[in-house]
């Protein structure tokens, strides 16, 4: 046990030298000598991957790809603040310095998202590079369950993860016999003409709870105008933009249908995660709850943000209908 | 030949202009008949006219003025620098716009504040280039101009790197790359007016400083042989298209290519001398906006960013002039 402990101290330091040296990890760096707390030996090649590693195993995340915002580490349990930006290994956001990744010497690295050939051939060419074993996980969002349950066989942890898997699983199962939503259109960006296009990561959760999506014709994240917008004539603009809720609640043009009915505006929480996206990760299932009953949402939120995030029910945002 | 250039070209060239402004006016998703549309005008048509008229109108006024803008400060940097390649760009005005509604983005700022950040970015940028040049004592400054516009581009560029390397990819990174890829919808109508003012001040410059222009591209000795104050004149000039640059690049993002071809295509039409190459230049430049303003919503709902139109039109455009114009000579 001393040995163990001594073994994972003088790695520990060759850790923060490294890093340092390698000018990349600014957090230990200015801890000194008073290391924060035992490094995690599991690397998530994103964000998404970093939410899953945290939802299952939190002490194992040898640290962020992106650090979240201020705003999000005080929602988060001490833990989340005190862990390192590594950078990401594959996709988008600020690429990790691949031997400062080495000199953590982790024991795996799980990538969680798409599964296509070139995810697996990233996969496979990191493995070669760092010498460490790589996991993709199915991230879409009906394999939620799934995708905790083998994260959980991964990590050593099946037996305590399998009550978070089933919840999910019986969220899934509520939001998939939602009945019939609106029609919606999804604002993103400052001026919400960046829209999620039907069959987007961005818009799963609500298309698959029976609302439906007005922007058609495209594939993934895009740009409208305003006029496509009042042409589509969505009953509900959804967002996740308090800018942008501010910038239109009292617009005329925003809010008022062809036939001059008032256009219901929801504001969905972006904290400490996105609710639908941002990142496409687990953080969905909160979305899928609130969307399978909207009024029976809350209990079962707080029960979710607690076993996601670590979260006290008390802080837990909900989606807010805009007058 | 000279009366057709004299007058009846020009005149040609506003009313394309129009019909170009009237096309975008009257054709959209919502469907709106023109004539619908003209009624709403007067202030008594139904309320989907005056949707579209609400939603066009600021569109519109983003693409005149936009393209107006960049063509006239190319123009003016073309006569400037006796150059036909410089564009307004020149100064680093429009990287340093980029960095501007960048940062901004980055931060979480509303729409207004990214094209106010936009518009102090790039006047920034192209104050930095003045300033460093005013140090130099190289001729009469134009070589000067020219690196130093390079320097404060290179600089601005670095910054928008690192801005985007450090963005949230899933949120901000998207925002900041439509951003830079330009578009004439995002300007609201108090955005849209707000462009119009500096960008008229600075055409206002341009089109005062007129034949001033053409003996101050002779170099600075024979402007002064004249009795032309050269160097405050031409620092006034450069003034009035950092700021026409900067203001259209705040509203619409990185849209290049206008300010190098429209004052290109402006020559072949109404000649050199710069009292009339820049009204036509902006002419043709606020058209050609509108026609890629049109083009970019025409394939679909999605709006394919104005950048990369005009890059895709106004790259074989210009070549096309180039070998029309260097065969004619």
């Amino acid at each position: 046990m001393a040995a163990n402990q001594l073994r994972r101290t003088s790695m520990l330091t060759t850790r923060r030298s490294a890093l340092i040296g390698a000018g990349s990890a600014m957090t230990l760096a200015a801890c000194g000598s008073r290391s924060p707390r035992a490094a995690g030996d599991v690397i998530a090649a994103g964000q998404p991957a970093a939410l899953l590693i945290w939802a299952v195993a939190r002490d194992r995340l040898a640290g962020w790809p992106r650090r979240p915002s201020t705003g999000a580490l005080a929602a988060l349990p001490d833990l989340a603040a005190t862990l390192p930006e590594l950078g990401a290994l594959g996709g988008g956001g600020q690429p990790a310095n691949l031997e400062a990744m080495a000199a953590l010497r982790p024991r795996l690295v799980i990538d969680y998202g798409d599964t296509d050939a070139e995810d697996h051939a990233l996969g496979d060419r990191m493995k070669t590079r760092l010498g460490v074993d790589w996991r993709l996980i199915d991230g879409a969002l009906t394999k939620i369950p799934e995708a905790i349950r083998e994260a959980g066989e991964l990590l050593d942890v099946s037996r305590s993860v399998a009550g978070l898997a089933d919840e999910a699983a019986a969220v899934l199962d509520r939001w998939h016999r939602a009945p019939a939503g609106s029609t919606f259109y999804y604002a993103r960006g400052v001026d919400g003409l960046e829209t999620g296009f039907q069959g987007s990561l961005a818009t799963e959760a609500f298309e698959g709870a029976g609302w439906t999506n007005v922007a058609g014709e495209s594939r993934d994240i895009g740009r409208v105008t305003r006029e496509q917008v009042a042409a589509w004539d969505p009953e509900v603009l959804v967002t996740m933009s308090p800018a942008f809720t501010e910038s239109v609640r009292h617009d005329p043009v925003w809010r008022t249908r062809r036939g001059g009915q008032r256009r219901r505006l929801l504001l969905l929480p972006d904290h400490p995660f996105g609710w639908i996206d941002r990142p496409p990760s687990i953080n969905r299932l909160l979305a899928c709850a609130w969307l399978a009953d909207p009024e029976g949402a809350p209990l079962t939120i707080a029960g979710l943000t607690r076993r996601l995030y670590g979260m006290v029910p008390a802080e837990v945002p909900m989606p807010q209908w805009i007058r | 030949m000279s009366r057709l250039r004299g007058s009846l070209l020009p005149a040609l060239l506003v009313l394309l202009t129009l019909a170009g402004a009237f096309l975008v006016l009257a054709t959209g998703p919502l469907g709106v008949t023109p004539d619908a549309l003209l009624t709403a005008v007067a202030g008594q048509g139904a309320p989907e006219a005056e949707l579209a008229l609400a939603l066009r109108g600021p569109r519109l006024l983003a693409a005149l003025t936009c393209g107006a803008a960049l063509a006239g400060a190319g123009a003016g940097f073309q006569i400037l620098f006796r150059n036909p390649l410089a564009a307004p760009d020149l100064l680093g005005v429009s990287s340093g716009a980029g960095l501007g509604a960048a940062l901004a983005l980055l931060l979480g700022a509303g729409a207004a504040l990214v094209q106010g950040a936009a518009f102090a970015g790039g006047l920034a940028a192209g104050t930095l280039a003045l300033a460093c040049a005013a140090l130099t004592r190289s001729g009469d400054g134009r070589l000067a101009l020219i690196l130093c516009g390079v320097v404060a581009g290179a600089l601005a560029s670095a910054g928008l790197g690192l801005v985007v390397v450090v963005a949230e990819p899933y949120s901000q990174l998207p925002s900041i790359t439509y951003w830079l890829l330009g578009s004439f919808t995002r300007a609201t109508m108090p955005e849209a007016v707000g462009a119009v003012v500096p960008v008229a001040a600075g055409a206002a410059a341009l089109i005062w400083l007129g034949f001033r222009l053409d003996i101050l591209s002779l170099g600075d000795e024979q402007a002064r042989s004249l009795g032309l104050p050269a160097r405050p004149l031409r620092l006034l000039a450069l003034a009035a298209a950092a700021l026409m640059t900067s203001s259209a690049v705040a509203v619409a993002g990185v849209v290049g290519w206008i300010g190098l071809l429209a004052p290109h295509a402006a020559r072949l039409i109404v000649g050199e001398r710069a009292g009339r190459l820049i009204p036509a230049s902006m002419a043709l430049g606020g058209l050609f906006a509108l026609v890629i303003d049109r083009l970019a919503t025409a394939f679909g709902p999605a709006e394919i960013p104005v950048g990369l139109l005009s890059a895709a039109i106004g790259a074989p455009a210009f070549l096309i002039l180039f070998v029309a114009t260097s065969r004619r000579s």
